[in-house]
């Protein structure tokens, strides 16, 4: 009975509040529910190890750099230690403290009290760019932009211009960063200047290739006046790649990889005669190839261009070609069906051309300039 | 005389007319001796094969043809050979019926040298004819090389072809 006794006042000794030590604040860890998991106030977290804190939407986040960990926020004092959830009691959030620690890198010691540390970060090195800074430490480690500079927490290290604090390292800047992020890999990225503006990829796909020589006419094939059709278009648009820049063999299947990415397609093909034929595609499967066609329609034309780099519209693309060759003179045939490389979010389409069309260099070079006139006018158009 | 009636004498006889009647039993016919042949062929000896064949640009000349199948030909395999000697094309490597869905494993080199449309004629020559000619079949999925594919050069064969 004594023993009996013994073991239960034990068990109720263990669930009682005990003292909380966080980095250098004090507070107290409960056990909600009786079920043994230590909780702590998570401001008192986040503040005593410069952790960030994130509540809303009943969620409650800690973070440390690019590590983040967020818990469901429950009132019911049971249900808190079974998820792990945060447990909200009266106006503040505790938070389990053990998940918290594992999920983080935290250092958590039960003794007599729960004690809960973060050893300092070290410097490892900082690289420079153009409008970049690129700081990397021997942990992940929260930044702060304070007045003139940048308070890396709980670092150390040595570096040009960067100042040891009580509260970490300080790197003293003449502006604020415009973004602080933190990609991963423990590191710490500060930017300056506006954010890149995504270009759409113009991707020129010779078709055939290596064991594929396509059509055949006379010693010319295929493959080789595809090519030297889709390299005279790409010497027109900078920026623009190829899917292939030799007589290599590349099965659909790894064109259609690369043209995933693409926000502007073409795929170069010939044909016996004169013709001069637009294939595009009848039904795209992706919900962004879908409502590509209505959006561009809708939005302004600074709006269309951001959208174009992942999404475009190839019956406005194959219009900007017909334009472009009308100027030459040329007719277009036009037809829809389910071709291959086109089922993707981006403008793609499928440009064969007669043979005879090709016979001067100055007739390529007129139809490559034809060609790339229409790609710009469809990327600079509404 | 009562010597005979002995209990091995008694046993031996019942073991004897046991064994007879078994015997007798054995040799009633039950059915042919002959080795079950497989199903379709003994289901079906003619084929009637509805040919589309290309007529670029206009569309597709239809024919129709009866044919008897040969010892060891299967209607499948011989809508294959037909449609491929009408069509001066490679003969696709095999046709497997998968319920509503026909299942043709083409060769890489089935459509070398075609532009788009030559392509697009001679894939759907070949998918509507079977379509046509096995009128069970709702749709026709194109393998290349007995593997799922995006297609040989300009046609997407990731989706099934079905008739308009």
């Amino acid at each position: 009975m004594r023993l009996w006794l013994l073991f239960l006042w034990g068990l109720a000794l263990a669930q009682a509040p005990k003292p909380l030590k966080v980095g250098a604040l004090t507070g107290e860890a409960l056990y909600p529910g009786g079920r043994g998991v230590a909780y702590g106030e998570a401001r008192l977290v986040a503040q005593g190890l410069g952790l960030s804190l994130w509540q809303g939407g009943g969620q409650v986040a800690l973070g440390l750099g690019s590590r983040v960990q967020a818990f469901p926020v429950v009132a019911e004092e049971a249900r808190a230690a079974t998820g792990p959830s945060a447990w909200r009691q009266g106006d503040k959030v505790y938070v389990p403290l053990r998940p918290l620690a594992e999920a983080l890198g935290l250092e958590y010691r039960a003794q007599e009290g729960i004690l809960l540390s973060l050893p300092w970060a070290r410097l490892l090195g900082v690289e420079r760019g153009q409008g970049r800074l690129l700081l990397r430490f021997s942990r992940e480690v929260n930044a702060v932009v304070r007045e003139g500079g940048v308070l890396f927490l709980l670092a150390q290290g040595e570096g040009e211009g960067l100042r040891q604090e009580a509260l970490g390292l300080f790197l003293p800047l003449e502006s604020p960063p415009d973004r602080l992020y933190y990609p991963g890999g423990n590191r710490v990225a500060l930017e300056w200047g506006p954010l890149p503006r995504p270009r759409p990829l113009v991707l020129l796909d010779p078709g055939h290739g290596g064991q594929d020589p396509g059509m055949t006419f006379g010693d010319l094939k295929e493959k080789d006046l595809a090519l030297d059709l889709a390299r005279r278009v790409a010497a027109r648009l900078p920026g623009s790649r190829l899917t292939r820049t030799g007589d290599e063999t590349l099965p659909l299947e790894a064109r259609l990889e690369k043209a995933q990415e693409a926000g502007v397609l073409i795929s170069f093909h010939l044909t016996q005669g004169s013709a001069l034929n637009l294939y595009l595609p009848k039904g795209r499967t992706s919900p962004l190839a879908q409502n590509a066609e209505a959006l561009l329609a809708s939005v302004t034309k600074e709006r269309a261009g951001l959208l174009k780099a992942y999404a475009g519209d190839p019956r406005l693309l194959a219009k900007a070609l017909e334009e472009a060759f009308g100027a030459l003179g040329l007719v277009v045939a036009k037809a829809e069906g389910p071709y291959a490389l086109l089922d993707i979010p981006g403008a793609g389409v499928i440009l064969e051309v007669g043979v005879e069309r090709l016979k001067t260099p100055e007739a390529k070079e007129a139809l490559a300039q034809a060609i790339a006139r229409g790609v710009r006018a469809y990327l600079e158009g509404p | 005389m009562r010597g005979l009636f002995t209990f091995w004498n008694l046993f031996g006889l019942i073991v004897f007319l046991l064994g007879g009647a078994f015997y007798l039993k054995s040799q009633e016919k039950t059915g042919p001796a002959a080795l079950p042949i497989p199903t379709e062929e003994t289901a079906q000896n003619t084929l009637v094969l509805v040919l589309l064949r290309p007529n670029p640009p206009e569309g597709f000349l239809k024919e129709t043809r009866t044919l008897e199948l040969g010892p060891g030909e299967t209607p499948g395999g011989k809508a294959l050979e037909l449609w491929s000697e009408a069509t001066s094309a490679p003969r696709p490597k095999a046709l497997f019926f998968q319920g509503k869905r026909l299942l043709v494993d083409l060769p890489q080199n089935f459509a070398l040298g075609l532009d788009a449309t030559l392509e697009a004629f001679r894939l759907y020559s070949l998918a509507y004819t079977l379509l046509s000619t096995f009128p069970q079949a709702e749709e026709v999925r194109f393998l290349v090389e007995g593997r799922p594919s995006a297609g040989l050069a300009h046609l997407d064969l990731s989706k099934p072809i079905r008739l308009p």
